[in-house]
């Protein structure tokens, strides 16, 4: 009993029985060398007072080394992009991060003294209104036999939060970032690639910002299947709609291949026929779903998103491409129709 | 897998779907065979296959097994030994003699060991590739399993016909060299 009570003595200062613990490891025969004992203590102390304990997150521009002036000057090296240092402070200066700024200074009784008020939501505007157009004239230059609903989803797609938070991480933006949280979510990046873009419009003028576009922005779709992209839904549908369109109203789907018919893993292959011509082909675990997938594969052919035929360019080949000859809209899904010249050569037979 | 998109996952469903091959063994070498099932059970004839621990095996479903063939007397000198685990407990039986207990064993026993004949770790996957083998002493199967089957393996030698095979006309329509003489008794 009294054994487990000094124990228990002891246990309250932790710090002592770890000690101990540590005196009876190195005590021992065939134990540690006098020459690790004193490293692996300095080693173990020093765990305990600062590397095993979690520590709250700090902001980089928190240590003494940092330089918000030549990381901004470090940021348009980078890029090869000449921008004002005042106007790169506006672009990465967030909303929340003003209000905080001014909520603290009231809290100090000096709310007359307002350092900084300008934000990057108006250059964000100006990004958005070129973004937009451009990048739509852009993928109709480039993707000519689609309807329109295909043309917005993949901008949709490119002016989401998540791709543009993701393009400006990647150009380095997220420790410029002033917000009020010390990770900026997406929101605020995509937020301040915008305005980057706002910036260029202001500074450089239209032709300099449609470059950066095409260097930046549209080169996340290289590579990437547009049709995966679209994720068009109920494919059969829309495939009897755009085959009525043309003037076809009987097309034949048949089953093709198929294996394993009575066990979990059945897979079938499914073909798309119009006038005895296979047309596009899927694959499935019933016959239903490659059905769909069969009718989606017609109309990637049809459409011309197949992988080899989908061909941007970029950089050099695309900086003096007329992209405004392209900014007319394409009819919609409902009512697009084959290319005259083409509709010989897009239902021909695939094998 | 859900992350995949409707394509992608169809597209690999595609990939990775185990196959069901028909083998006919009619007059077929039962160790020439059996390398060529075995290739098909591990799924060696894949694109995809790269390793011996890969699992993209097929099903390969063997009739008439009890036609099988073995050169010259390997049916009398092959030896097949089993052993009960009690003392004095082992027996041997001769090719013909288990063929004749069970019509598939031999060749099983022919996959198995060409299923496990690689590396070591192919005997992690052995017996779900050995579940993938089907084998039926003669052309009836199940029709359950018969809705699966989606190809054939070509047989690794011709079929010969006997003498039976052909029709009597057949028999005397055939070219002859010589005719008996008349009063040649024929045994």
């Amino acid at each position: 009993m009294a054994t487990i009570l000094r124990n228990v003595n002891a246990a309250k200062n932790i710090r002592d029985l770890l000690k101990k613990s540590i005196e009876h490891c190195t005590r021992s025969e065939r134990g540690l060398k006098r020459w690790q004992v004193d490293t692996l203590r300095v080693m173990y102390w020093r765990a305990q007072s600062y590397d095993a304990i979690p520590h709250p997150e700090r902001h980089r521009r928190e240590w003494q080394n940092w330089n918000y002036k030549s990381e901004l000057f470090a940021f348009s090296q980078r890029l090869s992009e000449k921008f004002s240092e005042e106007m790169l402070r506006v672009c990465f200066t967030d909303k929340s991060y003003v209000e905080k700024e001014d909520e603290q200074r009231k809290e100090l009784g000096m709310p007359e003294i307002e350092l900084r008020t300008e934000n990057n939501s108006e250059l964000a505007a100006i990004g958005t209104n070129k973004l937009t157009p451009f990048i739509k004239s852009y993928l109709r230059y480039f993707l000519k036999n689609v309807p329109e609903e295909c043309i917005s989803a993949v901008h949709n797609y490119l002016m989401s939060d998540t791709v543009l938070a993701d393009i400006a991480s990647k150009i380095g933006c997220t420790q410029l970032i002033l917000c009020n949280a010390i990770n900026p979510s997406d929101e605020v990046k995509a937020q301040v690639l915008r305005a980057l873009i706002g910036a260029l419009m202001k500074e450089k003028g239209e032709k300099h910002t449609e470059k950066f576009i095409i260097d930046f922005i549209l080169t996340y779709i290289n590579d990437q299947d547009i049709m995966e992209v679209w994720n068009l839904p109920q494919a059969e549908i829309a495939l009897s709609n755009v085959l009525k369109n043309n003037g076809i109203t009987e097309y034949e789907p048949r089953l093709l291949r198929e294996s394993g018919r009575n066990t979990i893993y059945a897979c079938f292959m499914v073909g798309m026929y119009v006038d005895k011509k296979l047309i596009g082909f899927g694959s499935g675990e019933t016959v239903s779903i490659a059905r769909e997938m069969a009718a989606y594969d017609a109309l990637r052919r049809m459409f011309k998103l197949t992988p080899a035929s989908t061909l941007f360019k970029f950089g050099k080949d695309a900086y003096n491409i007329d992209f405004g000859s392209s900014s007319q809209e394409y009819s919609l899904l409902n009512e697009w129709k084959l290319l005259d010249l083409d509709r010989k050569h897009q239902l021909k037979s695939i094998s | 897998m859900s992350n995949l998109t409707k394509f992608r996952r169809t597209q690999q469903w595609l990939t990775f779907a185990r196959l069901w091959y028909l083998y006919d063994a009619t007059y077929q070498d039962v160790f020439d065979s059996a390398i060529v099932i075995a290739q098909y059970l591990r799924g060696m004839n894949k694109p995809i296959y790269d390793h011996v621990r890969q699992d993209v095996g097929n099903h390969v479903v063997v009739i008439n097994t009890s036609k099988v063939s073995m050169p010259v007397d390997e049916w009398k000198w092959r030896m097949y030994s089993h052993h009960s685990r009690y003392g004095g407990g082992q027996t041997w039986a001769a090719a013909h003699e288990l063929h004749s207990k069970d019509p598939t064993i031999v060749l099983y026993k022919a996959v198995y060991k060409e299923v496990g004949s690689a590396p070591r770790a192919v005997n992690l996957i052995r017996s779900p590739t050995m579940a993938r083998l089907h084998l039926f002493p003669d052309a009836c199967i199940p029709p359950e399993i018969k809705a699966n089957i989606c190809d054939q393996i070509r047989q690794v030698q011709p079929v010969l016909k006997s003498l039976k095979d052909y029709s009597e006309e057949e028999v005397e329509k055939f070219p002859k060299i010589v005719d008996y003489p008349e009063d040649y008794v024929v045994k």
